[in-house]
């Protein structure tokens, strides 16, 4: 049983491939026989997915070698890591696909939709699922030039074209990078086994960091980190589930990259602390700048760049398990949040019963975040020494405390204080309780990653802190919007944010990318 | 900064005169929150058809009929025939340039289409010259900004200008983006200081560097505004809107000072070799295309080729109708009246209802049941609108507070909730505590397809108040108004069931443009609740029988909600229904599930690969998009006592009124239902007509790509202007166009003479029907289609030959 299972879930990224194949069959307009075909498939996998899981928590990790050429192999790998990713793509993917099959009905080329998008998640599960540098390179490569067809679905738009071009620039500079970087440790180790690569990087530390810099690089890159994450943030110029899917499964790819090379990542303390930096501003551009846009869509691929940010520097701050438990959550709710963005309308109608004071006093706002922030800390000091010793974790409450006292600011509490004050304090502990909770979870969950969780130093502790600060302020500007849309800093700053600070578009006219040049019905 | 060209005389524009003229011509956009339809062409109303083209061709960018070879295409198959191009030829004959014969037309239906030139512009002749799209850049620039300004609730973070009046805001925001230092125009940036703050002057300023040719201006301008044309129509509809509730409304002076002003500093910034020399030879050029005689004359052709499509249709609806027998009209009492809206998707339901029982007669009436009212939900802060958008409503009814605080408290959880989710620091907590819970809601909606619950509606106050209602004269007077617009004053049943309707859909963003255009874009319940609440009312009844209306004792009306995707109806305020009913309830019910049955067979059979039970899946998929057809298709309205059309299988393409001529000696009724739901009908068939001919300009888009912005309207992926009109999944079904685009043509059974008086004093009508925007027909008292409307009061027998040749 065990061995079939192994090969069913192993077979997963096959099974779509054969999807894709059947798609070519059926390009056209309403490929009845290929939904059909399509949603038992995927939901197929997605039970494969959970059987597989299970089993490899029950049972320990799996491997299965399909070839191999000395130094190079295709082969996959079943952990802990891998296995709960592939479920959740798994899992979204056959969501997109069910509800691709009536969003795009009537479309003229609905068979070939659905095709690049199995094509994309049976390259996303490879890549996922890879147990050697070759397969995880052929995965990542695949899964980008599977997802650029989808972006190109309506190859007739000239901003489609645009967009993709954009992003194909930017994918081929992380495959450059992590091409680098898997000859690197190839050569080193003599092996491309990724968890033989793991076991040896430890010995050779300078070319371990040089591969880890290269690593990075290309989660970066793929993850949409400031400031090459423009592309993200215009590819709407195609069918709704294809955002939900990239949001949800593929732009996690950077993250996932780091986890499952955390082995490598962690020899070298300066790249940790550059995913730190460029994963902190990440994360507060794009949350400060989600609030200064129009258009849902753009608020939430906003809302992802930020996510991702800080999901990168939980990965920074060798929180491993706490960026897992990041991609996870943010999967779910983005997926939802996309394709739920057609009733924004009918939600907007819904809280129009009220008004809500967004400015509140200086006064108020420093007792409400000083009684978030001091829940957090009695929660934490409650949950024992054992989670304030791993790194990464008290700023990671305290950023957490710091968006609660924030919450509650900017809520509505104005009268009862003293009814209201003892609730949010227990409120504050609930929440806490429940985040510690499930970091603990992950901890206990993912030994593998835990085990990778360094101690921490004082260059990080210095780290930490200014990433207290940071956070703080954001939260302190974010409460005083209307106080800072006078001034003519916050007029600078508003326009700034909602057009990313123009870097992106920078960096676009410096590589040949120029936003004005488009040519109409071209 | 240079100094004004030296010929300009501020004394020589009337720049306010110009920016009314304009913004005359751009049709309001209603936000998706109450989307009604609009007819798009509403300020060309008054140019006749070849003029219309024109004007749409050269300044808009759109078209008014489809491309040549789809009509040679029909042609071939016969759905078009040589007996229609002539009858076409001969009905407009007058609006002709000059004298086309049906063997002109036959030879150029082959040849493709003369394009009238575009209005040059400084974008448009700056991206010939410079291989770099500056028309998109204009436009993304400019819907950037305006989105911005007017959002009303996406951003958290709002513009800091959106307070400063129009163009003062966006010169303020202009002036700070560096967007612009990045497309090479930073010096535009800098020079916006030096321009005048008020935008009368900011207008003149431009024109006169710009040194447009007089006559040419009315276009230029058009073709600027256009260019954000559903930014300009949502800022005609905020003054529109704001003029309904008695302000002072707003012009289109500070957005045309804001198109103006960009272009003339295009002119005068952009680094494009040969841009200032081209301009202005570019404006001799298109002044001499636009004289050509051959141009108009194709334009013509194009016209009357379209119009020889709507005629094959009109002929067969014609004939259909003068062959007809009508049953046999029941004089007994009958057991149940059941009045619907005269929306198109009634039609079938009525006629399925009948077909269940004899003693059941079907009505139609304007779905607000004519009062329309401002209704204020309990806890909500802002009244809104239940009644046609043309009249600004005379009455304020509340709904009772008995619901306030806890939809309050569910307001303020909702909004607790995402300022969680969404907050600056709080999100990122969210995603790791609540984030993992979202896998319910994905599995539960792609699996059980939930209903979204529509709030439970509280009592209606109407009774007079300090904030309104309605006085007992007024109830009484309205209760009167409808019974008699309903015919009804001798004969009236013991149920008469007033049925407003609504439709249920999932995860649309169009969802209120599938709800009743009469009641504002919501559903017709309220409206039905109220008119019969009135109508039931011991008081109004007493006051009614004093001026000679007995309602008999044992008439209860009863008001109902017809969900149109689901074609269910539900009956409203059922606790006040008398037990005596109990039993007639019962049956009506019954026979209204059976009915609903019947029509969902026949609507699936307008969606590919649908069956009755897909219909109801419909409703509530997240991932549908076209729930319903809506009033796809509508291409008729029909005025005439049912008997005329009952048992006549109309497909749910007809607007169908309920009028006796006979019951109307002053002419009250005949005068109400052709200047308001005749207009209605003719704004919503040509909304249909524009999004279907011309989707790219009229339509907004495909909704696989739709992005809400400012929780206004729509996007059509990440930038561009906002769109207006309806989405390509509500006009086409993939394979084929679902609303075939055909002017209304409208059957009143009425003498001819009253009816030229009603088109004589209203001169909107009149120009709709004069212009050929609709067509009007009369049917005689037996009950046959006899003369057709030829413009300037004219009326012209219709030919029995035309009619043959298509049978």
């Amino acid at each position: 049983m065990t061995a079939q299972l192994i090969w069913g879930i192993a077979s997963a990224p096959a099974l779509f491939a054969a999807l894709a194949l059947f798609a070519s069959l059926q390009p056209g307009q309403r490929p009845l026989a290929l939904r059909k075909f399509a949603k038992l498939v995927s939901i197929f996998a997605a039970i494969l997915g959970f059987a597989s899981a299970i089993l490899v928590f029950a049972e320990g990790d799996q491997s299965v070698s399909l070839v191999t050429i000395e130094p190079l192999s295709l082969s996959l790998m079943l952990d802990r890591l891998s296995v709960s990713l592939a479920f959740m793509v798994c899992l979204v993917g056959t969501i997109c696909i069910s509800f691709s099959c009536r969003y795009l009905d009537g479309d003229q080329d609905q068979g070939r939709f659905l095709g690049w998008m199995s094509a994309t998640l049976g390259s996303v599960l490879l890549l996922i699922l890879s147990g050697s540098m070759t397969t995880l390179l052929i995965g990542w490569v695949a899964t980008s030039l599977a997802l650029h067809q989808l972006l190109l679905f309506y190859r007739d738009r000239p901003e489609a074209r645009r967009v993709a071009h954009k992003k194909f620039v930017f994918a081929r500079l992380g495959d450059v990078a992590l091409g680098f970087a898997a000859i690197l440790l190839i050569w080193t180790a003599g092996t491309d086994d990724i968890s033989a690569i793991g076991a040896v990087a430890a010995d050779h530390q300078a070319v371990a960091a040089l591969a880890a810099l290269c690593l990075a690089f290309a989660a970066l890159l793929k993850s949409a980190q400031f400031p090459t994450h423009g592309w993200l943030l215009e590819v709407m110029e195609t069918p709704t589930p294809v955002s939900a899917l990239l949001h949800a499964g593929i732009v996690n790819a950077g993250g996932f990259l780091l986890l499952r090379m955390s082995d490598v990542l962690i020899t070298s303390p300066a790249v940790l602390l550059l995913l730190v930096v460029v994963g902190g501003v990440t994360a507060l551009v794009g949350t400060l700048a989600m609030l200064t846009q129009t258009s849902i869509k753009s608020a939430l691929a906003w809302s992802t760049v930020g996510q991702m940010g800080f999901m990168i520097m939980q990965c920074g701050f060798g929180a491993f398990t706490a960026a897992l438990l990041h991609i996870l959550g943010h999967s779910a709710y983005k997926a939802y949040a996309f394709l739920s963005s057609g009733g924004v309308i009918d939600r907007a109608r819904q809280t129009r019963f009220i008004r809500m004071d967004q400015s509140s006093g200086i006064a108020r706002t420093a007792l409400l975040l000083t009684m978030a922030v001091s829940a957090g800390a009695f929660t934490l000091w409650l949950a024992g020494p054992q989670l304030l010793s791993k790194a990464g974790f008290i700023p990671l409450v305290a950023i957490l405390t710091i968006g609660l006292g924030h919450w509650f600011a900017q809520s509505s509490v104005r009268q009862h204080m003293f009814l209201a004050l003892p609730l949010i304090f227990i409120l504050s502990i609930g929440v806490c309780a429940v985040y510690l909770a499930i970091q603990s979870a992950g901890l206990v969950g993912y030994p593998d990653l835990a085990a990778n969780i360094p101690q921490t130093g004082t260059v990080q502790t210095v780290f930490e802190m200014m990433t207290i600060i940071a956070f703080f302020t954001a939260a302190l500007i974010a409460l005083h919007i209307s106080t800072i849309n006078n001034t003519a800093v916050g007029k600078t700053l508003y326009l700034g944010l909602r057009r990313g600070f123009y870097i992106g578009q920078k960096l676009e006219k410096w590589l040949g990318i120029d936003p004005a040049h488009k040519t109409r019905n071209a | 900064m240079n100094a004004p060209h030296s010929h300009f005389t501020p004394e020589a524009i009337d720049v306010v005169e110009l920016a009314k003229t304009v913004g005359d011509r751009i049709p309001p956009l209603w936000p998706l929150e109450n989307f009604v339809a609009v007819n798009p062409y509403q300020g060309l109303a008054d140019l006749a058809p070849v003029e219309a083209g024109n004007v749409l061709a050269s300044a808009v960018g759109a078209r008014l009929s489809f491309d040549r070879k789809d009509y040679a295409e029909m042609l071939r198959d016969e759905r078009l025939r040589h007996g229609d191009i002539s009858q076409a030829l001969a009905e407009m004959s007058d609006f002709l340039p000059n004298p086309i014969t049906l063997d002109t037309v036959l030879k150029a239906v082959n040849e493709t289409s003369i394009q009238i030139p575009e209005v040059p512009t400084v974008a448009r002749l700056a991206t010939e010259l410079a291989g770099r799209d500056w028309c998109q850049v204009t436009q993304d620039q400019l819907s950037a900004w305006a989105a911005g300004y007017f959002d009303v609730g996406q951003a958290a973070w709002p513009s800091p200008w959106r307070d400063l009046p129009l163009f003062q805001a966006w010169k303020a925001e202009t002036a700070e983006d560096r967007n612009l230092d990045i497309l090479g125009l930073a010096s535009l940036r800098r020079d916006l200081a030096h321009i005048p703050t008020d935008p009368k002057e900011a207008v003149e300023q431009a024109l006169a560097r710009l040194a447009v040719p007089e006559n040419d201006r009315e276009d230029y301008a058009l073709s600027l505004l256009s260019v954000i044309g559903g930014w300009a129509g949502h800022y005609r509809y905020l003054g529109w809107s704001d003029a309904l509730a008695g302000g002072p409304g707003s012009d289109m002076l500070p957005l045309l000072a804001v198109c103006l002003t960009w272009e003339s500093m295009l002119l005068e910034h952009l680094a494009v070799q040969g841009l200032a020399d081209q301009w202005r030879n570019r404006w001799f050029r298109h002044e001499m295309q636009g004289a050509v005689s051959e141009t108009q004359t194709n334009l013509a052709i194009d016209l009357v080729l379209h119009r020889a499509f709507e005629l094959s249709w009109r002929n067969e609806i014609v004939e259909r109708l003068n062959t007809h027998t009508p049953p046999v009209a029941d004089q007994t009492r009958a057991d149940v009246q059941a009045a619907f809206c005269i929306d198109v998707r009634s039609e079938p339901l009525r006629r399925a209802l009948e077909s269940q029982n004899e003693k059941i007669e079907t009505l139609g009436f304007a779905g607000f049941f004519g009062i329309a009212i401002d209704y204020l939900e309990a806890g909500r802060e802002k009244a809104q609108i239940r009644g046609p958008v043309l009249i600004t409503p005379p009455f304020s009814v509340e709904e009772s507070h008995d619901r306030a605080r806890l939809r309050q408290f569910r307001a303020l959880y909702r909004k607790g909730y995402k300022a969680f989710a969404q907050g600056a620091v709080s999100c990122f907590g969210f995603v790791e505590t609540v984030g993992p819970t979202y896998l319910g809601g994905l599995l539960t909606r792609s699996i059980a397809r939930l209903r979204g619950q529509k709030p439970r509606p509280g009592g209606l106050r109407y009774n007079p108040s300090e904030t309104g209602g309605i006085d007992l004269k007024t109830q009484i007077d309205t209760a009167e108004a409808i019974i008699s617009s309903l015919g009804l004053r001798d004969r009236l049943a013991p149920i008469v069931m007033l049925a407003g309707h609504g439709s249920t859909s999932a995860n649309n963003p169009y969802a209120s443009g599938l709800d009743c255009g009469a009641c504002g874009g919501h559903d017709g319940g309220v409206n039905a609740r109220l008119a019969t609440q009135i109508l039931n009312d011991p008081d109004v009844r007493k006051g009614l029988a004093e001026r000679g209306l007995q309602v008999p004792d044992d008439t209860y009306f009863l008001p109902a909600l017809h969900d149109t995707c689901r074609d269910e109806v539900a009956f409203l305020d059922q606790e006040y229904a008398p037990s005596t009913h109990r039993q007639k309830l019962e049956n009506l019910r019954g026979e209204l599930v059976k009915a609903g049955l019947q029509v969902r067979l026949e609507r699936s059979a307008r969606h590919a690969g649908s069956d009755e039970a897909d219909l109801i899946r419909r409703s509530q998929d997240w991932a549908e998009v076209r729930p319903e057809w809506g009033l796809a298709g509508c291409s008729a309205f029909i005025a005439a006592p049912r008997h005329r059309t009952r048992g006549l299988d109309l497909g749910g393409k007809t607007f169908l009124h309920g009028y006796v001529a006979d019951q109307d000696p002053d002419r009250g009724l005949l005068n109400l239902i052709m200047t308001a739901p005749l207009i209605v009908a003719s704004w919503i068939n040509l909304q249909y007509f524009a999004s279907s001919i011309d989707p790219v300009k009229y339509g907004s888009g495909n909704k696989t790509l739709h992005n809400v912005v400012g929780q206004i309207g729509v996007l059509e992926g990440a930038a561009g202007d906002l769109r207006s009109g309806l989405p390509w999944q509500s006009v086409h079904d993939g394979e084929a166009l679902a609303h075939e685009p055909r002017r209304l043509t409208a059957i009143i059974e009425a003498p001819r003479d009253p009816m030229n008086k009603v088109i004589e004093g209203h001169d909107h009508l009149r120009d709709l029907l004069d212009n050929g925007w609709m067509h009007l027909l009369a049917m005689d008292e037996s009950g046959k289609v006899s003369h057709r409307y030829a413009g300037n009061l004219q009326w012209v027998a219709l030919e029995d030959t035309a009619l043959t040749a298509t049978a």
